[in-house]
């Protein structure tokens, strides 16, 4: 297998048009952050649903009987983390670990999740500064690679609201706090933006504040599932100027399958190493991003490498540690030739 | 001449413009679609106001009008009609054919997959449509409405273009950066060639020989050797220029690119490939689609944030009038039709 591990490249964010290319530079932290901040968004939109509910226990009970979808949510997102937040603070994450778990049950059992929830958020700030450095993380470039996730990656606002208006209401929760989350963190980056960025910006925010008034359903979503999508790559799109950072890995598509590449190198010499959950967690991470930037284009034009990528992803996915080993070599071989496929 | 003009402009995607009188005095009239309102407005560019609509549907925000194409001889219009249900396929989907004369639907063609962009054969014997929810190409009979065929294209497929000669469809697709070749006579998938980041529309060159492909995440249209059919170069418009739409000059010398992301429009001069000139001042909100009058004199944006039509004089290429159209103005088309 360790000829077949690729060589890390190294990141080009010259090529990119911006100064800084935080996907291709942190591609692992930007993953495991923004999954800490899904998992933030999540519990705060799932303390609101406890406290609804109970307010609708005291009155007449609507009798939806919806669940808490989304509650399965957190789970995913810290499996993209935990074993590299382990090996930083393993005190850290048994709590963050334990927190979780008791969210995710309460908010599946329909009971109070309010409690749950706030641990959650208490711990989250300083798992983010076990996961990486302050000196990296409060960049503009990476904090607006966070907004960039928040707003665009799968579940994310764009998304969330699409399956808002398909009658799933946690989406549109979850996605309001995570709209919050990006105000936030723009008042970060607002000190750099130029007065047109920032009028553009705003505008565009209230966009997509008319699409998320507040963070009850409103009755009447949009008829057009896709409105929050143009509001929200054009905010990116700004970003982009404001952070001077390429926020778009699949731009570049070579460069996207050299990333791939990359964080699944990264993923098998560590279950190489013996160090099976940090493996796992990297393959999972180098799976994300596949899916979210060259799977569709490698469907098209070379199929068969994409189905035999398909195929080893499935076992990282569904098996352990040892299937997940298993894989590394087809993995590694079938995205050496996507990379090959998509560069020109 | 009319005739050859009209067969020339009946390529292009979105603003269908019809004359109406004979070749000297070459009256027209500008369509454009809008999303939300579920009907089509019509302008008259003369007095530059909106003289009526055509209605698509009764029910506005459930089923939407979008890209739209014109019969070489200009009688008819083809406009893209679907749901708001991207990923799924509903009755509403279909291509609807307006009469011109009439201003009145003349035939339904069931397409299926959520069409967003429509094309027309330069001898007005094929519709060929983008399915966005199937991640498919289909072309039509159309003067049966009989399906010619059907053919897997990349995801999320928008922009559809016939060649000149008729011999070849090109279908992008946004979520897979490609454009998938379809021969047309032979009906078969001829390639599938990667293109800049998320592609939006594709035009072809007047005498055939190339074809440009708009990618609005890449900011840049893919040159395309449409007899090779291989990108041979990309001209960079800027990562926040966001291209969409285009259209060309009638002498094919200028592509008119509409930026939807900065509200303005590109125009590029093709015997270089370089960036001409940027129209930004008085432009609509974010410009979708653009589509140039057939002396070429005007040009016309549909602004789908502004739910209006820009007018730009070529003169100067300057913005010189807005229309009110309908909300979510999403199509601009100008086409050519001999009167008699």
């Amino acid at each position: 297998m360790a000829a077949l591990l690729l060589a890390p490249t190294v990141a080009d964010a010259q090529s990119s048009g911006y100064a800084g290319a935080p996907f291709r530079e942190h591609p692992i932290e930007v993953a495991q952050m923004a999954a800490l901040e899904r998992i933030e968004v999540t519990a705060r939109a799932l303390a609101v649903a406890a406290v609804s509910d109970e307010a609708d226990e005291d009155g007449a009970a609507d009798g939806s009987g919806e669940e808490h979808e989304g509650a399965g949510g957190p789970l995913v997102d810290f499996g993209l983390l935990r074993a590299n937040l382990a090996a930083a603070s393993p005190e850290l994450e048994k709590q963050l670990a334990a927190a979780i778990d008791a969210l995710v049950e309460a908010a599946e059992d329909r009971k109070d999740a309010a409690e749950a929830a706030e641990e959650v958020i208490r711990l989250t700030p300083a798992a983010r500064g076990k996961l990486m450095t302050d000196a990296v993380a409060d960049t503009p470039s990476f904090q607006a690679a966070l907004m960039a996730s928040l707003l665009l990656d799968e579940g994310g606002i764009a998304e969330g609201y699409e399956e808002a208006t398909q009658g799933k209401a946690s989406a549109y929760a979850t996605n309001y706090f995570a709209l919050q989350r990006v105000k936030s963190l723009w008042e970060g980056l607002a000190g750099r933006a130029s007065p047109q960025q920032a009028a553009e910006v705003a505008a565009t925010i209230a966009i997509l504040d008319g699409l998320f008034p507040s963070q009850e359903t409103p009755e009447r979503l949009s008829p057009d599932p896709e409105q929050a999508e143009a509001p929200a790559q054009q905010l990116v799109g700004l970003l982009e100027g404001v952070a001077d950072a390429e926020l778009y890995l699949g731009r570049d598509l070579a460069a996207a399958a050299t990333v791939v590449c990359d964080v699944a190198a990264k993923g098998c010499a560590s279950l190489e190493a013996g160090k099976e959950a940090l493996g796992v967690e990297e393959l999972r991470i180098a799976a994300g991003y596949y899916d979210q930037t060259v799977r569709d284009t490698l469907g098209m034009m070379a199929p068969e490498t994409a189905a035999a990528i398909a195929e080893a992803l499935e076992e990282v996915d569904e098996g352990g540690a040892d299937e997940a080993a298993e894989a590394c070599s087809p993995l590694l071989e079938g995205l050496a030739e996507g990379r090959a496929a998509l560069t020109p | 001449m009319t005739i050859a003009i009209a067969r020339q402009l009946a390529r292009t995607a979105a603003v269908v413009v019809l004359a109406a009188g004979t070749a000297q005095a070459q009256g027209y009239r500008v369509y454009a679609s809008n999303e939300y309102d579920a009907n089509v407005t019509v302008i008259d560019p003369d007095t530059q106001t909106a003289t009526g609509t055509i209605k698509i549907s009764g029910r506005p925000g459930d089923v939407r009008p979008r890209g739209m194409a014109v019969s070489p001889d200009g009688k008819t219009v083809y406009i893209s009609v679907s749901d708001f249900l991207p990923k799924t396929e509903t009755p509403e989907d279909a291509i609807v054919a307006i009469d011109v004369d009439r201003n009145e639907v003349a035939h339904t063609y069931r397409a299926g997959g959520n069409p967003e962009r429509v094309a027309i054969s330069p001898d007005g014997k094929q519709i060929w449509a983008a399915l966005e929810a199937t991640a498919q190409g289909v072309g039509f009979d159309a003067a049966t409405g009989a399906e010619l065929a059907k053919f897997p294209t990349g995801v999320e497929s928008e922009g559809v273009v016939v060649s000149p000669d008729g011999r070849f469809v090109y279908v992008t697709a946004e979520t897979s950066h490609t454009v998938t070749v379809i021969d047309a006579q032979k009906l078969k998938v001829v390639a599938h060639l990667l293109v800049g980041n998320r592609p939006r529309d594709v035009v072809f060159a007047r005498d055939g020989t190339r074809a440009y492909v708009s990618a609005e995440i890449g900011g840049t249209i893919s040159v395309v050797d449409a007899s090779k059919h291989k990108v041979v170069k990309t001209i960079n418009l800027g990562l926040d220029s966001r291209p969409v739409g285009m259209d060309l000059s009638p002498d094919g010398k200028l592509l008119y690119v509409a930026g939807g992301g900065t509200s303005a429009v590109y125009v590029i001069d093709t015997t270089t490939d370089k960036v001409a000139h940027v129209i930004k001042e008085k432009m609509g909100r974010r410009p979708w689609a653009v589509a140039v009058s057939p002396d070429g004199s005007r040009a016309y944006t549909a602004n789908g944030l502004s739910d209006s039509v820009s007018v730009i004089d070529t003169s100067c290429m300057c913005v010189t009038g807005q229309i009110a159209a309908g909300r979510g103005t999403h199509s601009v088309r100008v086409g050519l039709v001999d009167a008699n």
